[in-house]
């Protein structure tokens, strides 16, 4: 038993050693370095306090990044949800084709952000009012031209357009959770539903969407964090866009401290990004490992 | 409250008949039973009822009104599921509200079916659990009070107590039975235990490969069965079944190894009955209570012709009785006897065949003769 306990701490003591240096020891440093005054090339290590936090929240970019970074969030999030649920809905109605379906809503995820990036700029690229390209085009083509738009370009738009590629490229995800959970669900209990009186859509109101509770707090767990942290998406398909309308704090991040050397501001928004993804992943963390002591 | 009646009804996945042209009458407040072995269509049966599988071809009547399209909701129908399908995420209150909820009751009037119900099952107090904290028994109770709330016409059960632990399943048996005598609501119990069929169902429906073999009360299925099926899937022990031949004069079973007189009172009885098999094959059947050890009989009840010697192969012991598995050349049956039995295995007993209360079957078709 000892040794048995000896062999498996020696087994693991790699990657803990690993992580301790290359995840929490370089969060520990980052926090450190956001409370210098190493705002140039040549390192700084005086302790200057939350100067650079007060600064960053002064700041006009930070401000724009925040915001976007909430709007953002909250459509990729409900947008996925929805669309996913009803793809997933759609899916188990034990229709022809379902792999085939299955794999072409999956399949996006296999795409990396850069490439999806790129495909819909060139997709979302509203062309010029006389010579349209990409969906504008197409809108034109099949009489829809009320409905062309300036996209990413139009700072009223702005992120908004980002949203509608990462939704493409994670809903697809999303209806793959939902529809393992709905498998999941006996099927008595949609048999029972509408023997006690409920239609199609009550099944999946009262029945289904609450006995998927976990999944969808699993995937907003996990969009959530994707979201937060959005940079590769954004950077490949609009850069910071027209007035930051397309800034997320990633970005601003990358920018700060690599394109404008001011080290211990970029690290202060590396922290503040930090939070915000620990406000959402620590609750979760919490209850999955209560539920998993209590099993 | 309401009637049943199911007209040639088929139904067919793919190419498998799983229900072959069922006809039946159920008649209102009845509690009727369909059992078979598992793949015989009772299960399918009652989900066309309950309009969760579509039927190919046939009509079903609820209430006088043709059902065959109607969707489950429509049907004013409850079912009870073998493994309750309670909604494990709404406490018991809310599982027995769900549909009078989806029917748009009042909430006064939701709250008096619901705890007028828990009362009759006895769960009050569990009004505010879910499910998963619940036993088997109680979970079975809450699947009954769904149920019973709805004060539907008809209660669909799809063997509702293969679930519970033996002792439970007795008890829950007469509360059922009782339940429905005290609701009056027509009931349709599917069940693979003849038991349950016999001990609950005002008539029981026998069914094998998707047809049905007989429709009777239990005491009419169990003393004349119509064929070599039903026989010895109703009663347990099963009934024993023996290749024999009827002799010419209608006096004599020969079963190989022995023979057998049939009593002087019964002979024009079987030479009538039985007048196209005089000198022919014929499978005697006779039940493990119907062979008695003469050791154990009083002098006057024997009859000499029926007496054979054959020898224990098993002694079972089940308290009250003991049963015998006895063997000679060919023939080997089970005889149910007295716990007073005198017969050691391995050692040879005489026993009597009470042929009064014999069965013969037609060895090629298997309906019966007598």
């Amino acid at each position: 038993m000892q040794k048995d306990k000896l062999y498996s701490f020696l087994f693991i003591l790699p990657s803990i050693i690993l992580i301790a240096i290359f995840v929490y020891f370089f969060i520990f440093w980052t926090g450190f370095i956001s409370l210098t005054d190493w705002n140039d090339i040549f390192p700084s290590f005086n302790i200057v306090g939350l100067r650079n936090y007060i600064e960053l929240f002064q700041n006009f970019r930070f401000q724009i990044s925040m915001k976007n970074t909430l709007v953002f969030t909250a459509l990729f999030l409900v947008s996925s949800l929805i669309l996913g649920f009803l793809l997933a809905i759609f899916l188990d109605q034990k229709i022809r084709g379902e792999n085939i379906f299955r794999n072409i809503y999956l399949f996006p995820m296999a795409i990396s952000f850069v490439v999806t990036g790129v495909v819909w700029r060139w997709i979302l690229n509203p062309g010029t009012i006389n010579n349209p390209v990409g969906l504008n085009q197409i809108l034109d083509k099949i009489g829809l031209s009320f409905l062309k738009s300036g996209w990413y370009t139009d700072p009223k738009i702005g992120i908004k357009a980002v949203v509608i590629a990462a939704v493409w490229q994670m809903s697809g995800y999303v209806m793959a959770m939902y529809l393992a959970g709905i498998r999941g669900i006996p099927s008595e209990l949609f048999e029972a539903a509408q023997v006690d009186g409920a239609n199609m859509w009550q099944v999946y109101r009262y029945i289904v969407l609450p006995l998927l509770r976990p999944i969808t707090l699993g995937a907003i767990i996990i969009l959530g964090h994707i979201s937060l942290k959005i940079f590769d998406l954004v950077v490949a398909m609009t850069g910071s866009g027209a007035g930051f309308s397309c800034d997320v704090p990633a970005l601003f991040m990358y920018d700060t401290t690599f394109r404008g050397n001011h080290f211990a501001q970029g690290a202060s928004i590396a922290i503040i990004l930090l939070l915000m993804v620990g406000v959402l992943i620590i609750p979760y963390l919490r209850y999955s490992l209560k539920s998993e002591v209590k099993r | 409250m309401a009637e049943v009646k199911l007209e040639n009804v088929t139904k067919k996945f793919g190419d498998v008949i799983a229900v072959n042209n069922v006809s039946l009458d159920i008649k209102d407040k009845e509690f009727i039973v369909l059992v078979g072995p598992s793949g015989c269509g009772k299960t399918t049966t009652l989900r066309m009822i309950a309009g969760l599988e579509e039927i190919t071809s046939g009509n079903i009547y609820i209430d006088g009104r043709i059902v065959n399209d109607v969707p489950p909701k429509d049907r004013d129908i409850a079912m009870v599921f073998q493994n309750y399908a309670l909604y494990p995420h709404m406490t018991v209150y809310d599982n027995m509200a769900f549909g009078l909820k989806l029917r748009k009751y009042p909430k006064s009037e939701i709250d008096r079916r619901v705890k007028a119900a828990a009362e009759m099952l006895g769960i009050e107090n569990l009004l505010k659990r879910k499910p998963k904290e619940l036993s088997g028994g109680q979970r079975q109770r809450v699947a009954l009070g769904r149920a019973i709330v709805r004060e539907p016409k008809v209660f669909l059960m799809d063997e509702p107590l293969s679930n519970l632990d033996a002792k439970l399943r007795v008890q829950m048996r007469a509360e059922l039975k009782k339940l429905q005598r005290t609701l009056g609501v027509t009931t349709i119990y599917v069940t693979h235990d003849q038991t349950e069929a016999m001990t609950m169902g005002d008539r029981i429906v026998v069914m094998k490969d998707g047809v049905v073999q007989q429709v009777d009360d239990p005491l009419t299925v169990y003393e004349k069965p119509n064929n070599v099926f039903v026989a010895g899937f109703i009663g347990s022990p099963p009934m024993n079944f023996i290749d024999a031949t009827l002799s010419e004069d209608a006096k004599i079973l020969d079963l190989g190894s022995f023979k057998l007189g049939i009593p002087s009172d019964m002979q024009s009885f079987v030479a009538e009955h039985a007048k196209n098999y005089l000198g022919k094959k014929v499978i005697l059947g006779v039940r493990p209570e119907h062979i008695y050890e003469v050791a154990l009989m009083k002098t006057e009840d024997l009859i000499p012709e029926a007496v054979a010697d054959l020898k224990v192969e098993v002694l079972e012991p089940m308290g009250t009785e003991v049963y015998l598995y006895l063997i000679n050349g060919p023939v080997s049956v089970v005889a149910r006897v007295s716990a007073e039995t005198r017969a050691r295995m391995g050692e040879n007993v005489k026993v009597m065949f009470d042929l009064r209360k014999m069965h013969l079957f037609d060895p090629v078709t298997q309906m019966a003769i007598i």
